[in-house]
């Protein structure tokens, strides 16, 4: 039987090692995507998820079952770190470069994509997170809802207005790229 | 008009696009006959199309194992493994065998302790006792320098098995008693089978009541 986050949480911090494995596979891939797509940078996210871990198993973790889930508390964390990673640095030069280079290399070659990949680390966060949740990480609204700690109402509607944002910077791209050409 | 209809459209354009579902029936007639719902309906679809590039992007990632590693390490120093402590369920078995091994001992001891108090304790066995005739108080002198009641045969006497030691001065009594073969066997001779009846028998006693030594006297059966 899968054990929930919190159980193997709880076994984590009583010293079980093997609690602490499994909650990594499991929660690590997703904070690394999510910390990716907030910073655009592959080495930020690579520290990001992993520094979400030891906060984790620090004797100062915060984390209380009582004010919600462990996965929500997570991503919380790796939020606060994306941001204060943007502060340190030159973000928009480290977006740029770590997009190309290091994410996706030849994977995205369309430059239409990968400037919907920096419009999006450009969005407000409460529509951001939203899209990365619903369109990325293809959660449902329930499910966004529960991570976020907001109605399924506000998740549909940032969702929308999100999309639409992004479809705005697109358009705009896509007549400046008509000017260039023409 | 025109408006209030591209609004009642718009969650269904966002959800199909999203999902790439593709238009049919009322919604695919509205698009083809008004464009501004058509060209959001296409942004929305290119959107939708760079989201699925980027999760499959994003994906494509192997784990570091290096950073995993790393990470278990730190983990090991912050809940540093405790000494591994073997609890043993407490076992029937065991339990029963040390029962058992304990109510064997104690009927040993019983065994052997009660029959040799029966016998010494009140000074003589009471097959011994119930035969005495004559009680002679005599003092261990230094024809007997050694505590030992085996020194005793030097004068025929039979040291009784297991007896403890006489010490030096102690008062002795040879005691005149008839015996059957079975109260003479416990004090250490060996009773010939052809023997029957009480034999007339002197038996050493010490300061404490035990017999050290036994001597016939009665000769007639020889």
């Amino acid at each position: 039987m899968r054990r929930t986050d919190e159980e193997l949480y709880r076994l984590m911090k009583s010293g079980d090692r093997a609690a602490f494995a499994e909650l990594y596979e499991r929660r690590e891939p997703a904070l690394y995507r999510y910390a990716l797509h907030t910073s655009g940078s592959a080495t930020v996210a690579e520290e990001v998820a992993s520094e979400v871990f030891v906060q984790l198993m620090s004797s100062g973790s915060r984390f209380d079952e009582q004010r919600g889930t462990l996965e929500s508390y997570l991503y919380g964390v790796a939020r606060n770190l994306v941001r204060m990673a943007r502060r340190q640095g030159p973000v928009e030069e480290a977006v740029d470069s770590a997009f190309e280079h290091d994410i996706v290399g030849d994977l995205i070659d369309s430059e239409m994509t990968a400037a919907l990949h920096r419009a999006l680390q450009t969005m407000p966060e409460r529509y951001r997170d939203v899209v990365i949740f619903c369109d990325l990480e293809e959660l449902s609204y329930e499910e966004v809802a529960r991570l976020l700690g907001r109605p399924i109402g506000t998740v549909r509607s940032r969702l929308h207005r999100g999309r639409a944002l992004l479809s705005g910077i697109m358009k705009r791209m896509n007549v400046s790229a008509m000017a260039a050409q023409g | 008009m025109k408006q209030e209809i591209c609004k009642s459209y718009s969650v269904e354009l966002m959800e199909r696009a999203r999902l790439a579902i593709a238009p049919d029936g009322a919604f695919e007639r509205h698009l083809t006959s008004c464009k501004p719902c058509q060209e959001r309906w296409e942004a929305q679809t290119q959107v939708t199309a760079g989201l699925r590039s980027i999760r499959f992007a994003a994906t494509d990632r192997a784990s570091s194992a290096e950073r995993r590693d790393r990470l278990m390490r730190q983990f090991d120093q912050q809940y540093p493994a405790a000494p591994i402590v073997i609890r043993r369920q407490p076992s029937r078995v065991r339990a029963w065998a040390w029962g058992l091994a304990a109510a064997a001992a104690l009927l040993i001891a019983a065994g052997t302790l009660v029959p040799l108090r029966s016998h010494f304790r009140g000074h003589l066995p009471a097959a011994i006792a119930g035969a005495v005739s004559t009680v002679q108080p005599v003092a261990f002198n230094g024809a007997f320098e050694s505590s030992d009641a085996r020194n005793l045969t030097a004068d025929d006497f039979v040291a009784v098995p297991y007896a403890p030691p006489l010490a030096s001065g102690e008062m002795i009594r040879i005691v005149q008693a008839d015996l059957d073969p079975q109260a003479l066997a416990t004090l250490g001779f060996d009773p010939d089978p052809a023997w029957t009846g009480n034999l007339s028998a002197e038996v050493v006693v010490g300061q404490d009541g035990y017999p050290r030594a036994v001597r016939i006297s009665d000769n007639t059966q020889f």
